[in-house]
């Protein structure tokens, strides 16, 4: 079955099978390997994507359910050659050891900040916005700092 | 290792209207299933238990979304998602506050945001956290199949585990909840880490005398302990009518613990079920005693 779909700000055609997941296609089909299948089951969050604004596992979501939605992996968040603010803070922040799940909470952040616009958000949930990506470098910490920054920053210019 | 029956339905049908998608259902029965969040579906996949599954039912062009609030009566669309009931008006108040309370308990957001009411019910989980609190809320679930509608009290939903009194026929619409005065719920959940499922999981809900001095009726759900999610059916007959005191609360609490033999699971034993039971069922009595005597603005 086809279905079309924006990717990264681009209209995209995709065409697999009705079991197929969103995963395997936004990387079989768009070449798009910041999305990473890790468990493949839900419980890592490698795979996590920006659905509608709102993050999902793609691994568990059918390809066709993101018809005539709004897709956003690791590879949209770059803007005219500059990275987003979040990328910056990550590198400042040395956030990244190994950078397996490093796509995945870029997007799992710009989920939560997006979400959060009119109320900065508490510390709780920006400990239960990256709650779903799993860090085997257990890097957790300069994670959260980066994030943190990012928000205190935001919120600054308000 | 013993290859998995594959997952490989070949079509996905999208209803424009109820009468469709039932109709859908009658026609194709087992082969048919009904795809929300996908979540449980997902991983029922790949542990090779939807081989039979051909056709795959969208229900999102359903318009079972909605929420919305009349006449004390909160009515949520089955694929209603747990982020948008947390984000909800209409789940500020008591005891609906409850189920504010539990969708925020269920992380991680990517599951939040994809899971739905709906498939937490039909899925027939008992570790579920959803499931847990509607019991304790006493709700009511509107079924649609090819000869009508029909209410059903969720304490006849459960049937075993992954077994609900739905047939593949059958679509869930619409869950209710009641809102009623000097009532207060609450949710509790020991889970292993912030985003596992629940080793157990309490929903309470007390109904006070209109001097919220005495129980009128309580509701206490237990969650991972059976073979679905279950009542404590004698600690809460040992409420009624008693002092809404915290010694009643912590006697009811050890009364739920010593009816049952939970069902061990990979994180817990039987036995650390049983001693952690009478600590949730007390800090979920606890809590909605306290929200039950709050003073709320009429609305």
């Amino acid at each position: 079955m086809k279905i079309s779909v924006r990717v990264n700000d681009e209209e995209r055609m995709l065409d697999a099978g009705a079991g197929e997941s969103l995963a395997e296609v936004l990387r079989n089909q768009l070449d798009l390997t910041g999305v990473k299948r890790g468990c493949d089951s839900g419980g890592c969050g490698m795979c996590t994507i920006v659905l509608d604004g709102k993050c999902v596992y793609s691994c568990m979501t059918p390809f066709w359910k993101a018809e005539g939605k709004s897709v956003m992996t690791v590879e949209g968040l770059q803007k005219h050659g500059k990275y987003d603010e979040l990328q910056d803070s990550f590198l400042k922040n040395s956030a990244p050891q190994c950078g397996y799940c490093t796509p995945a909470m870029l997007l799992a952040s710009k989920a939560l900040i997006e979400n959060s616009i009119d109320s900065s958000p508490t510390e709780e949930e920006i400990r239960d916005g990256l709650c779903g990506v799993l860090c085997r470098c257990t890097g957790y910490t300069p994670y959260l700092d980066a994030v943190r920054e990012v928000i205190y920053r935001t919120n600054k210019e308000k | 290792m013993k290859k998995l029956p594959a997952y490989n339905p070949s079509i996905v049908l999208k209803p424009k209207t109820i009468s469709e998608a039932v109709k859908i259902l009658r026609e194709y029965g087992p082969s048919a299933r009904v795809v929300a969040g996908n979540t449980t579906l997902y991983e029922l996949s790949k542990q090779g238990a939807l081989a039979d599954v051909d056709k795959l039912v969208d229900v999102s062009k359903l318009n079972l979304d909605q929420i919305t609030f009349e006449n004390s009566l909160l009515r949520v669309g089955s694929s209603v998602s747990f982020s948008s009931l947390a984000k909800s008006d209409f789940t500020t108040r008591n005891p609906l506050l409850a189920l504010r309370e539990t969708s925020k308990k269920i992380t991680p957001p990517q599951i939040r945001n994809m899971g739905t009411i709906g498939g937490s019910l039909c899925s027939g989980i008992p570790f579920y956290d959803m499931p847990v609190t509607l019991l304790a809320l006493d709700a009511k679930l509107i079924v649609a199949n090819d000869n009508g509608e029909r209410q059903l009290a969720i304490d006849d939903f459960f049937v075993d585990y992954f077994i609900t009194a739905l047939s593949p026929e059958d679509l869930l619409l619409e869950i209710q909840v009641r809102d009623y005065p000097n009532c207060g719920a609450a949710f509790v959940k020991l889970g292993r880490t912030s985003v596992d499922f629940a080793v157990v999981n309490v929903a309470a809900k007390l109904m006070l005398d209109n001097d919220k001095k005495s129980i009128v009726e309580a509701r206490i759900a237990l969650g991972a302990v059976a073979g679905t999610p279950i009542r404590a059916k004698r600690a809460e007959e040992s409420l009624a009518g008693q002092n809404a005191s915290e010694e009643t609360i912590v006697q009811a609490a050890q009364v739920a613990a010593s009816d049952l033999e939970p069902t061990p699971s990979v994180h817990a034993s039987s036995a650390y079920k049983k001693k952690v039971i009478p600590v949730l069922v007390r800090d979920a009595l606890l809590c909605a005693l306290e929200r039950s005597q709050r003073k709320e603005s009429a609305s």
